[in-house]
C-alpha cells in the first residue's frame, strides 16, 4: 500500500482509485457505526477520501496513510453529524424485526436499547466507543488519530460505556424483577 | 440477561450488526468527486494554483443542480465573459520577487467588491472578485471582464507589502509586470484594503486597488465577512475558525469542521410543512412575519416552543424562540419531525426527536431571513446574531 501512496501523493489518481477500493469498506464501516445512519455515513466516506486525495502532498510518512485516513474520516464524521444539527439525534433506527445478533449474543429489544442510547450520546464519544470496540483501538492510540489526550479519550469512553451500559441494564431490570416474582 | 454475558460481547455484537461494506455507487461517487478535484500543492513547492472551488462533496444529481444553481443565480457584470479557466490553468510564475515567503493566512480567501464602470477596462458596474490562493502565493481578479483577470504571483515584500509579477501577458500587461502593494485588514478581518504603490500594469492597479469585503461562500479561514450566495447579502461575523459553506437555493451553511462543529445557517423565506410527519411535504404558504413562522410550530403538537422574545437585529424587528422536536411523537415517533424550507428550495429541513433548534427570524423588506447556530446553546450565539448586517452592500471603491 506504500508504493500506492507515494504515487497518489504525486497525483497518480488511478493509484489513489486502488487505495479507495482498499480502504472504503473499513471507512465505511467506522462511519456508519458512529454515525448509525447509511446516508450521512457515505457523505462522511466521500468527504474524508475526497479531503484525502486534496492533501495526500502533505502526508509525509505513507505508512500512516490509514491511520491519518481514520483522522479525517472521524472529523468528517463530525462534520456531518453536526451539519444538520439535529440529525445528531436522527439518526436512522434500525428495523426492530432484523436478524439477532451473532450466535444469539444480543436480543432485539437489547439492540433497540442500545441504539437508543447511543443516539444520545455526542459524536465525539460515539467516536472513541467505536475506534476502541469496534477496531480494538488502545486509547492511546485514539488520542493520537483524534489529536485529543488520552484522558480526554478514557473519559469519553467511560461515558459512553456507562450510558450503554445502563441501558441495557435498565432492560434486564424487569426481567429480574419477574424472576423474583416467580 | 446482562449478568450473564459480558457487556463488551454484547456491545461488539450490536456493533457487528451495522454494515461494512461501501455501497459501490458510493465508492463510484467518491471516484467521479476526486477525479473533479484538484490536488493541493505542498507549499513552495513548484507552480501554484488557485484552491479549488469544490467544497462539500455532494453527490450525483444534487450537486449538478446546485452548481448550475449557483452559477445562474451568481449576479454577473454585463461584460463578463470571462473564461473559468482563467484562473486554475495559469502556467507557473515567473521569477519570484527576492524575499520570497507567503503573504499572510488572512489574505488567502475570496474577496468580493462592487466595481462601477471604468471606460479603461470597458467593463459594466456589478459585483467583482480577487482570489488568493490558499497556498498564498498567487492571486487574480475575476468577473472584471476578458482578460482582466490578472492572475498574478505574489511575493510579501513587508509586513503589510506584497509584489505581484504578472503570469502571462494580458490585453495591455506583458508577462513579468511587476506592481506593489500595500494592504491592510480591518481590526474583524472582514475587509481588505488594496493600494498600488508601485504599478507597471496600469490596468490591473484598476481592478486590484479598492476596498474589498470577505466571502464566507468560499473557503476562508476566519469567520467575518459576507454570505453573497442570497439575495440580499448579508454581513456577519464568526468565530475564527477555518469555515467551508454550502449553499442550496436560499440556504447557506457555514460551517466549521476544525471549530468543534460550530455553525451558521441561513435560510430566506422559510415556509413551514403542513405535517410534520410525512413525507408528501405540503408545504404552508410563505408568509413574510416571523409570528406566523412561529405560530405554526405553537399550533402543532409535535413541537414544543419556547418563549417568543421580540428583538432587533440590525434594525429589523425579529422573533427569537427555541423550537424542539418531541420525543415519541405518538404519530411517528422515532422519525425525524419535517420543520421548514427555504422557499424557493426544493429541499427540506427536519429534526429528530428531542432536538432543537434556537431560531432567530428577521423580518426584511418583503422577505423574512432564518438564522440558526449550531450547536444548540454555543456561546458565540448571541455576538452572532448581533454582528448580522442585513441586507449587506459591497463596497463601492
Amino acid at each position: 500500500m506504500d508504493d500506492l501512496v507515494v504515487r497518489a501523493r504525486n497525483g497518480d489518481r488511478e493509484a489513489f482509485a486502488a487505495l479507495v477500493n482498499a480502504t472504503s469498506d473499513r471507512m465505511y464501516a467506522i462511519a456508519t457505526r458512529i454515525l448509525r445512519d447509511a446516508d450521512l455515513a457515505e457523505d462522511a466516506l466521500q468527504g474524508a477520501l475526497v479531503t484525502a486525495w486534496r492533501q495526500l502532498p502533505t502526508l509525509r510518512d505513507p505508512a500512516r496513510f490509514e491511520a491519518w485516513l481514520r483522522k479525517l474520516l472521524v472529523h468528517a464524521c463530525y462534520a456531518e453529524a453536526r451539519r444538520r444539527r439535529s440529525w445528531s439525534t436522527n439518526v436512522r433506527v434500525l428495523p426492530v424485526d432484523g436478524p439477532v445478533g451473532p450466535d444469539g449474543l444480543i436480543s432485539i429489544v437489547e439492540r433497540d436499547a442500545l441504539d437508543r442510547a447511543f443516539r444520545r450520546v455526542s459524536v465525539e464519544h460515539r467516536a472513541v466507543f467505536v475506534l476502541h470496540h469496534h477496531l480494538g483501538l488502545p486509547l492511546t492510540e485514539i488520542a493520537e488519530t483524534l489529536g485529543i489526550p488520552a484522558g480526554t479519550a478514557r473519559s469519553r469512553l467511560h461515558y459512553a460505556t456507562r450510558m450503554l451500559r445502563a441501558a441495557i441494564d435498565a432492560d434486564a431490570a424487569p426481567a429480574i424483577s419477574e424472576g423474583r416474582m416467580a | 440477561m446482562t449478568a450473564n454475558r459480558d457487556f463488551t460481547d454484547i456491545t461488539r455484537a450490536w456493533l457487528d450488526l451495522m454494515p461494512s461494506e461501501a455501497p459501490d455507487r458510493a465508492v463510484a461517487s467518491i471516484l467521479q468527486a476526486v477525479d473533479a478535484t484538484p490536488q493541493a500543492k505542498p507549499r513552495l513547492a513548484g507552480p501554484w494554483r488557485f484552491s479549488p472551488m469544490f467544497r462539500f462533496a455532494l453527490v450525483g444529481a444534487a450537486a449538478i443542480a446546485i452548481v448550475a444553481g449557483a452559477l445562474v443565480l451568481y449576479p454577473r457584470l454585463k461584460t463578463d465573459v470571462s473564461s473559468p479557466s482563467e484562473s486554475p490553468t495559469i502556467s507557473p510564475s515567473p521569477t519570484l520577487g527576492s524575499s520570497g515567503g507567503e503573504i499572510d493566512d488572512a489574505l488567502r480567501a475570496t474577496w468580493r467588491s462592487f466595481a462601477l464602470e471604468s471606460p479603461a477596462l470597458g467593463n459594466g458596474a456589478g459585483p467583482v472578485s480577487l482570489e488568493f490562493s490558499q497556498a498564498g502565493n498567487g492571486v487574480a481578479a475575476s468577473n472584471f471582464g476578458p482578460g482582466y483577470g490578472f492572475a498574478s504571483t505574489v511575493t510579501p515584500i513587508s509586513a503589510d507589502r506584497f509584489e505581484l509579477a504578472l503570469a502571462q501577458p494580458s490585453l495591455s500587461c506583458a508577462a513579468g509586470d511587476r506592481g506593489t502593494y500595500r494592504w491592510q485588514l480591518s481590526a474583524d478581518r472582514s475587509e481588505l484594503t488594496l493600494t498600488a504603490e508601485a504599478e507597471a500594469c496600469s490596468t490591473r492597479g484598476i481592478v486590484f486597488q479598492r476596498r474589498w469585503v470577505r466571502s464566507l461562500v468560499e473557503a476562508t479561514s476566519y469567520g467575518a465577512g459576507i454570505v453573497d450566495s442570497m439575495e440580499p447579502s448579508f454581513r456577519v461575523a464568526l468565530p475564527d475558525y477555518s469555515f467551508q459553506t454550502r449553499t442550496l437555493n436560499d440556504f447557506a451553511e457555514i460551517a466549521s469542521p476544525d471549530g468543534g462543529g460550530f455553525s451558521l445557517m441561513a435560510f430566506k423565506n422559510p415556509v413551514t410543512f403542513v405535517d410534520p410527519c410525512s413525507a408528501d411535504e405540503e408545504r404552508n404558504p410563505f408568509t413574510p412575519t416571523a409570528a406566523s413562522f412561529f405560530e405554526h410550530f405553537q399550533t402543532t403538537d409535535a413541537f414544543t416552543v419556547g418563549e417568543v422574545t421580540e428583538l432587533s437585529i440590525d434594525g429589523h424587528r425579529a422573533l427569537h424562540a427555541d423550537v424542539t422536536g418531541k420525543e415519541n411523537y405518538a404519530r411517528c415517533p422515532d422519525h425525524p419531525l419535517y420543520q421548514y424550507t427555504p422557499e424557493r428550495c426544493g429541499c427540506h429541513f427536519i429534526v429528530g426527536p428531542g432536538g432543537t433548534d434556537s431560531m432567530y427570524l428577521v423580518e426584511g423588506d418583503g422577505y423574512t431571513f432564518l438564522f440558526i447556530v449550531s450547536p444548540y446553546g454555543s456561546a458565540s450565539e448571541q455576538s452572532v446574531i448581533e454582528s448580522i448586517q442585513l441586507p449587506y452592500g459591497l463596497p463601492t471603491q
